[in-house]
């Protein structure tokens, strides 16, 4: 019984982790939506937690370090992730 | 008379001068005459010569002149090529630096802290310092090994390092993020997201997930599956998935977190979904849900659960609401499932936004939280006021009086019933 339940759990994860990655994978064309600059999606996600950081506080390869680690940590979008880098490295 | 004999010595004079000059003229002889010709001839053959070399010369400038205007030519044709082929090149940018364009970096952040904490009826003292680094080495743009470490002074003064967390993350794709290792549980989102003390809002933790009054567990080992998409635009969605060993027995019948290894042939597994709402930058709402289930007992047929509901508001850049509710059921063999139930609420402003233009009120930030717990020995509230002075924008000094009310102990032994002030210095890095 036990063992049915766990196989049940990992065949549940597995299987929506997969349907999810390849779904949203393989949309291919985005609808269109408004695009918000590196700044304002800064000031939406990073502050809403903890307090400003300045883009000069970092070099643009440990921006990248630091934003790959908040996009996992806060489950940033990547798309939010990637223009805000984008905001940090140009402004430092 | 002496009139007439002056004016005849005049005419005299005047008959006697042209006769003298044609006198000398004659003097010139043939051969002087020649010479003269001679030379006046040689003058002539000169002049002739520098005539023809002047000639000579115009030729030699006018040649010059058509050298110099052909140069001309070739001069202004290279400098029309070189113009039109700098046009065709594109603007050369900045050289990227050797560490920017390495795809390998090793990049160092967290946080350090020192408190001062005075009980209702003891004396003060500064009782504790952190240091926790963050590692965060990333190997490409999927692959990210982090850890964060915490070490301390113990109240008996000995030195602590605990891993917080250690994982390893993958990411799958835009939507997907794969882990494996020790990582935080995300029950709620206090471990999660807000427990870096530069980020929390008071020096003290609500009740529930204080460390003496835990009802949750903060860490374990496992896989996870994680991320975030846009539903529809500004709407996001954040799911998380795990399997983890599971709490376990801890040989007095009670529940153990993070024992390090699997006390049973069962693991356990949760996750939490939420929906994050920005209508505009500083003004957004989130809403979550979370949950986990799995057996704790070594024979695995007795389960731990919990679920926890969170939220978070912000209406302005200056106003902050949080709270949290979280409930657990341990079944028990033979008796009663026991149950714990634990909440906190929150309320931060910036007084900033009063507009006092006062430097050092504008960098005062109002906290004031009331977090509890219900558990099965009884149950304990805390009204915490605090205010954070904001040095930097992650240098701050906090401050936070506590009223404690409770029937109860902590795991600890400390009676929860008692008022406590809490000072922090901060730094987060």
């Amino acid at each position: 019984m036990n063992r049915i339940r766990l196989f049940s759990t990992l065949a549940g994860i597995a299987a929506i982790s997969t349907v999810v990655s390849i779904a949203l994978a393989d949309t291919g064309e985005k609808p269109a939506k408004k695009k918000r600059t590196g700044a304002e999606l800064y000031a939406i996600n990073c502050n809403r937690c903890h307090a400003e950081r300045y883009p000069t506080e970092r070099t643009d390869a440990q921006w990248k370090t630091i934003m790959l680690h908040m996009r996992v940590r806060a489950q940033l979008p990547a798309d939010d992730t990637k223009a805000i880098v984008k905001y940090l490295q140009e402004n430092n | 008379m002496k009139t007439s004999i002056r004016w005849l010595v005049v005419a005299l004079i005047l008959s006697l001068a042209p006769g003298a000059w044609l006198k000398q003229a004659a003097a010139v002889t043939d051969q002087e005459f020649r010479a003269l010709q001679q030379q006046m001839q040689q003058q002539a053959g000169e002049i002739q010569d520098l005539k023809k070399g002047r000639a000579e010369d115009q030729q030699e400038i006018q040649r010059l002149k058509e050298k110099m205007g052909a140069t001309d030519q070739k001069a202004e044709e290279a400098q029309k090529t070189a113009t039109e082929t700098a046009a065709k090149v594109q603007p050369v940018g900045p050289v990227p630096s050797e560490e920017a364009a390495a795809t390998r970096n090793l990049t160092i952040s967290g946080f350090a802290d020192v408190q001062y904490q005075k009980n209702e009826g003891e004396h003060g003292s500064f009782f504790l310092a952190h240091f926790n680094p963050v590692l965060l080495f990333r190997a490409g743009d999927k692959v990210l090994a982090e850890a964060e470490m915490e070490m301390g002074v113990t109240p008996e003064g000995g030195t602590e390092m605990n891993l917080e967390y250690a994982q390893i993350d993958y990411l799958f794709n835009d939507y997907v993020t794969f882990i494996a290792g020790r990582f935080t549980l995300p029950i709620g989102v206090v471990r999660e997201k807000l427990d870096a003390m530069w980020i929390n809002k008071l020096p003290i933790q609500p009740l529930p997930e204080a460390d003496a009054t835990a009802i949750l567990p903060e860490n374990d080992i496992g896989v996870q599956a994680r991320g975030a998409l846009h539903v529809c635009d500004p709407v996001v969605l954040t799911y998380s998935l795990y399997l983890v060993n599971g709490p376990g027995d801890d040989g007095a019948g009670g529940v153990v977190f993070d024992k390090g290894v699997d006390s049973n042939k069962d693991p356990s597994w949760g996750g939490r979904l939420a929906l994050f709402y920005p209508w505009e930058a500083s003004h957004d709402i989130e809403v979550g849900v979370s949950g986990q289930t799995g057996p704790w007992s070594d024979d695995g047929e007795l389960l731990w659960s919990a679920f926890a509901l969170d939220g978070a508001l912000h209406l302005t850049q200056y106003a902050e609401f949080r709270g949290e509710y979280i409930k657990t059921w341990q079944e028990t063999a033979g008796g009663p499932t026991m149950d714990r139930d634990g909440w906190w609420v929150q309320a931060a402003y910036k007084l900033a936004g009063l507009n006092l233009e006062l430097p050092m009120v504008n960098n005062l930030e109002a906290v004031f939280r009331y977090s509890g717990v219900s558990l099965p020995t009884g149950h304990a509230n805390q009204y915490a006021l605090g205010l954070i002075y904001h040095v930097t924008n992650t240098l701050l000094v906090k401050g936070a009086y506590a009223f404690g009310q409770s029937n109860t102990v902590d795991a600890d032994g400390n009676s929860l019933d008692r008022n406590q002030l809490t000072l922090q210095f901060v730094y987060g890095f």
